[in-house]
């Protein structure tokens, strides 16, 4: 087969995934106005009149049609807006008004869950179209979940304790929502890009005003869930830890709101060319894109490593667009692709050095990459992941920026568990208070100095001194969480 | 909000009951509202045509925004915050349609409700500033690829507006397809989230003798524990800060030079001409945002970097689309225009980009010279065309427009083609001489010395035949300078011209006196000056006679005199012929010097000096 037959039997394939998609927006659209107009024409007529014919019809081929899509069909109400199977029904002109009656209808019933289990037919649609007749009748206050509909369950479900995204007033569960949904949504978008479909750039960017947005006070949050396991060590999560780790930096530089985004943005895409790029094992998407494998050609093959980084930075310049934010994440992508353990220096026929988001990109990427486990080694822990940049030397980074970097997040990162001098066991759980002693983070103690675990410990800032100016507690050294059963994401999100 | 239920067993239209409330059900405060945002949406409506019509700066748009302000105020005034319903189609305020647009081409309802914005909440304290920037969010070229990551939402947010809130609608799952593995839905992370971690257990000898300090399983943080946290903001020292700033400062200043860099190896082994102009269209759009912000100076960087990266790449196609895309007519009357700012500081780089730019745009900067109004920058401007120009193509080509220049450029072109090799000067002049300005046509004449005139003797003798009498009058006493029987011939040719006649006094002696300084036409002249017929006395033939007289006198001629002083004699005379002999005879009577003095006067100002001896 020819490489141009090929590629237009590629380019079908994807048309067709697009089609699909389409397809079942559309579907998603009439499932919302066929129900309407089902509840509409049994409020009308007599269900045995042959003006229901039609409704019963058009529902009755709109689920079956869905449910080649899955192995149920959800139509959910929340804040407002339809969701067919969690997915938002994106309304039209002509579905819009009818949306808003079966929203109302749907508040009436009290539900916000109407699910068919099975294909339908006309004694199922009967029994659903009786009770909300018979409801109806009542003013509401015989609850329709209380009629057995066969396949078709109704229900009020708790979407805030449902999925823990609620917008409750649980910082966590906003911090968990915005990182949970981030890491989803930029998966997608590597596989978008990496299986040649249109990726959802203001997605992407939609996210960094998320993390931006973030409560400083609560940046430990986000600070603890770089270490969740499981998704570690993938393209799409290295480029939310490394976008997480840079803003809050950032933030703690005093950089503004636009600054922030520019940089949150050049964290995410410092590595995404990667994502376009067939030189790694697997090559068209069809395989995981793991920051190992772009490590094993960055230290194994420094020849091509020249050639790498323009293919890098070609990959962004085919993502379209220019502004002066695309034209700065450029270059941060350009001056991330060298050795692990090099400087980014004499990439330029002039002269020129990193710029600055580089730097705090390169610190954030290594830091991530450093506490994830390889197939030859252990993940460092936070704090020896952190002490490396530190002792770097200018080997690698700048020495003046690695120690901000190490004062901004703290010598002992959250998530650090350490030993006191009083044998206490304790997690860090935030940033130093002053940052002059960015060894002394704050830290929830989880074993006590009899060496009894404690359910609920005090939370210590190891800042605290004696009158006399002495510090009440320092830590003595780190420990290994891993040895001691403790799951940083657990410990702060735990149910 | 259900209004009447519909009895067991009764039907009805549903929609009926559930249709929401109606414009009756408001409060009349609320309906007030509704009627002001109405209005208010209505100005809205108005000032975004305005602008799509006739662009931001049309003046009806300061009245437009003026009456939306007054309206939202007005909304707010003494009242609570507000919220505006988005629909696919339309505006709602209290559910009732304050604004619809059913198309979805260009309607930013749309673009809004597609963006998954459903509210916008205004609040007390809105500024005018806060409305136009919604306006401008309103208005925005989606299509502009600049805006490529960019939805409403993140729009919205980049204007940081302190009184308008947007409510979005969150698309839940929708990055999680269904068929995916439960590891990638939300419940998957939230549940490797919460997941406990497996003990590992440490195996060195010393960690068997310790005690066991497995934690307890359900540690975590508790809702006291996040009460306790605050933001305790990073603070540097003074030295720490300038280091800082300085890392920052250096590393910025780069990055244009950076991106040109790149872009070039980017696009180094893509020799395909789309991928060409897409480059050359790219840096057209830098360009143009420098141009727009008046950057002149990074500008002016910008072209050197890439003139200087022709060492670095093969690629030198690359570049030369690039300057040729710059190379437009309206490029360059953007750049100039900076030249017409008295307080700009920018000349130098305006100069440079200009002198960057292709060479065959040299006509049309020359040609944008006229149009500088800072007399400074003009000449600053002027002051680099003996180097733009030192090409002699591009010298022919801009000579050549010296038929369509005013004055003041051509003087200023000729000066420099003054400097280089005759051709261009030849090509200048002779171009020059078609110019519809007898100033330009006279400068010609004056650019070049009597060596040259044998070159321009044709061209001489055509001017002999202009319009303009300054010109003819150049032209005459370049050619005086030449004895030769050609020229000689040529201005007797002209004198008989019938257009001759019509020449003033001063005009016709001067070619009478080329005549007898170029040849000698003394039996001629002698002829006409004695035809005294009382029949012929017109006062064209008197003045005929003045200046054969005036001719005979100059070439000293001695048949002469006797005719003189009979005409000095005669009892009806010509005053104009009698003014002649008298002054002929005082001429032929002076030494050398004086009869020189008198020539001069003669041909420069045409007049008769020291007419008696």
């Amino acid at each position: 087969m020819s490489e141009k037959s090929a590629l237009a039997g590629a380019l079908d394939v994807l048309k067709a995934l697009d089609a699909e998609e389409d397809r079942f927006e559309e579907l998603s659209r009439l499932l919302v106005s066929n129900l309407f107009v089902l509840l509409r024409s049994a409020g009308m007529h007599d269900l045995q009149n042959d003006a229901m014919h039609r409704p019963y019809a058009a529902m009755i081929s709109t689920v079956r049609t869905l449910l080649q899509f899955g192995d149920q069909v959800g139509l959910g109400l929340r804040d407002q807006n339809f969701f067919v199977n969690r997915r938002l029904v994106k309304l039209d002109g002509s579905t819009y008004q009818n949306a808003g009656f079966l929203r109302r209808i749907f508040d009436f019933l009290d539900i916000n869950q109407l699910t068919f289990t099975a294909e339908l037919d006309d004694p199922t649609i009967t029994l659903l179209v009786q009770a909300f007749l018979e409801v109806l009748a009542e003013g509401g206050d015989s609850p329709i979940t209380a009629y057995p509909l066969g396949s078709i369950h109704v229900r009020k479900l708790d979407f805030d304790a449902d999925d823990g995204r609620a917008k409750s007033n649980d910082p966590r569960q906003a911090v968990l929502a915005v990182y949970a949904s981030g890491l989803l949504m930029l998966r997608q978008f590597v596989n978008d890009l990496r299986q040649g479909r249109a990726p959802r750039h203001a997605k992407v960017k939609r996210l960094c005003l998320q993390i931006i947005d973030v409560e400083p006070r609560f940046h430990n949050l986000l600070l603890s869930l770089i270490h969740l396991e499981g998704y570690k060590g993938n393209l799409f999560s290295h480029m939310l830890n490394t976008a997480v780790l840079s803003v809050v930096f950032g933030h703690r530089l005093g950089m503004n709101k636009t600054q922030l985004l520019d940089l949150g943005m050049a964290a995410f895409n410092h590595d995404l060319g990667w994502a376009l790029l067939d030189t790694l094992e697997g090559g068209e998407g069809a395989a995981q894109l793991t920051m190992e494998g772009i490590a094993d050609i960055r230290e194994h093959q420094p020849q091509v490593m020249d050639e790498l980084r323009v293919k890098v930075a070609r990959a962004l310049v085919q993502l379209g667009g220019l502004n002066e934010m695309v034209i700065n994440r450029l270059i941060v992508a350009y001056e991330c692709q060298v050795p692990e353990d090099a400087r980014p220096e004499g990439l330029y026929v002039a002269d020129i050095g990193a710029s600055f988001m580089t730097e705090i990109v390169r610190m954030a990427s290594t830091y991530d990459e450093m506490t994830c486990a390889k197939a030859n080694r252990k993940a460092l822990l936070p704090d020896q992941a952190m002490r490396r940049i530190l002792d770097d030397g200018g080997r690698t980074f700048d020495v003046f920026l690695a120690k901000l970097f190490a004062n901004c997040v703290g010598c002992y990162p959250v998530g650090s568990l350490v030993e006191l001098d009083t044998s206490e066991i304790g997690l860090v759980v935030n940033l130093p208070t002053n940052p002059v002693n960015f060894h002394r983070p704050q830290v929830k103690v989880l074993v006590d100095r009899a060496g009894e675990s404690l359910a609920d410990g005090p939370l210590l800032d190891l800042d605290e001194t004696l009158p006399n100016g002495q510090f009440i507690r320092t830590i003595e050294r780190t420990l290994d969480s891993r040895a001691y059963g403790v799951s940083i994401t657990r410990f702060f999100f735990g149910e | 909000m259900v209004k009447a239920p519909l009895q067991r067993g009764q039907r009805g239209d549903i929609t009926q009951i559930f249709g929401g409330p109606t414009a009756e059900a408001l409060e009349p405060a609320q309906r007030t509202r509704v009627d002001i945002a109405r209005a208010a949406f209505s100005e809205l409506v108005k000032l975004v045509k305005n602008i799509q019509l006739y662009g931001g700066d049309h003046q009806a748009n300061a009245k437009f925004r003026e009456r939306l302000f007054d309206a939202m105020s007005r909304m707010l005034d003494g009242q609570d915050a507000f919220e505006i319903g988005i629909g696919p189609y339309e505006f709602t305020l209290y559910s009732q349609c304050i604004y619809e647009n059913h198309s979805p081409e260009r309607n930013f309802v749309y673009r809004f409700f597609m963006d998954g914005v459903r509210a916008l909440t205004f609040s007390p304290g809105l500024s005018r500033e806060e409305l136009d920037g919604l306006v401008d969010v309103l208005l925005l070229d989606w299509d502009d690829p600049a805006y490529f990551e960019d939805d409403v939402v993140t729009m919205l947010w980049e204007k940081q507006f302190a009184h308008i809130e947007h409510r979005i609608a969150e698309g839940y799952d929708d990055d999680a397809p269904d068929g995916e593995a439960h590891h990638y839905t939300i419940e998957g992370v939230i549940a490797k989230v919460r997941e406990r971690a497996a003990v590992q257990v440490a195996q060195s000898a010393a960690a068997k003798h310790r005690r066991s300090r497995v934690v307890h399983p359900d540690v975590g943080l508790t809702d006291a524990n996040l009460a306790q946290f605050e933001e305790h903001p990073f603070a540097m020292d003074e030295a720490e800060f300038r280091t800082l700033g300085g890392i920052i400062r250096t590393t910025g200043r780069e990055t244009l030079e950076k991106f040109i860099e790149i872009l070039f190896k980017v696009s180094a082994d893509v020799s395909t001409d789309e991928r060409g102009a897409r480059v050359a269209q790219l840096f057209s759009r830098i360009a143009e945002l420098q141009l727009k912000g008046r950057q002149l100076g990074e500008l002016e960087r910008l072209m050197r970097k890439v003139r200087r990266l022709e060492r670095a790449t093969p690629d030198t196609d690359l570049i030369e689309g690039i300057f040729s895309a710059w190379s437009t007519t309206a490029f360059v009357g953007s750049v100039m225009r900076e030249l017409n700012d008295e307080q700009s500081i920018q000349t130098p780089s305006v100069l440079a980009v200009l002198g960057l730019l292709d060479g065959s745009l040299m006509p049309h900067i020359c040609r944008q010279i006229g149009s500088i109004r800072v007399e400074r920058n003009r000449i600053a401007l002027v002051g680099r065309l003996p180097m733009w120009l030192a090409e002699t193509e591009t010298a022919l080509i801009v000579a050549r427009m010296l038929n369509e220049v005013d004055a003041p450029l051509a003087h200023d072109l000729l000066a420099v083609f003054k400097t280089q090799s005759s051709d261009v000067l030849q090509a200048a002049v002779r171009a020059g001489m078609q110019n519809p300005e007898a100033k330009v046509r006279l400068e010609c004449l004056a650019s070049f010395g009597t060596a040259e005139i044998q070159q321009f003797r044709e061209l001489l003798f055509r001017a002999l035949g202009d319009s303009a009498k300054t010109v003819r009058s150049r032209a005459l006493q370049a050619l005086t300078r030449v004895r030769d029987p050609k020229v000689h011939a040529r201005i007797l040719q002209s004198i008989e011209a019938k257009a001759f006649g019509s020449y003033d006094l001063d005009e016709k002696r001067r070619y009478f006196v080329a005549a007898a300084l170029t040849g000698d036409p003394t039996p001629q002249f002698m002829s006409l000056l004695g035809e005294t017929g009382l029949l012929s006395r017109s006062r064209t033939h008197e003045e005929a006679r003045h200046c054969a007289a005036v001719a005979l006198a100059v070439r000293l001629a001695p048949d002469a005199r006797p005719l003189f002083e009979k005409e000095l004699s005669r009892r009806l005379k010509s005053e104009v012929v009698h003014e002649a002999c008298a002054w002929g005879l005082g001429h032929m009577a002076l030494a050398q010097k004086a009869r020189t003095q008198q020539l001069y006067d003669l041909f420069y100002r045409g007049t008769l000096a020291g007419g008696s001896p």
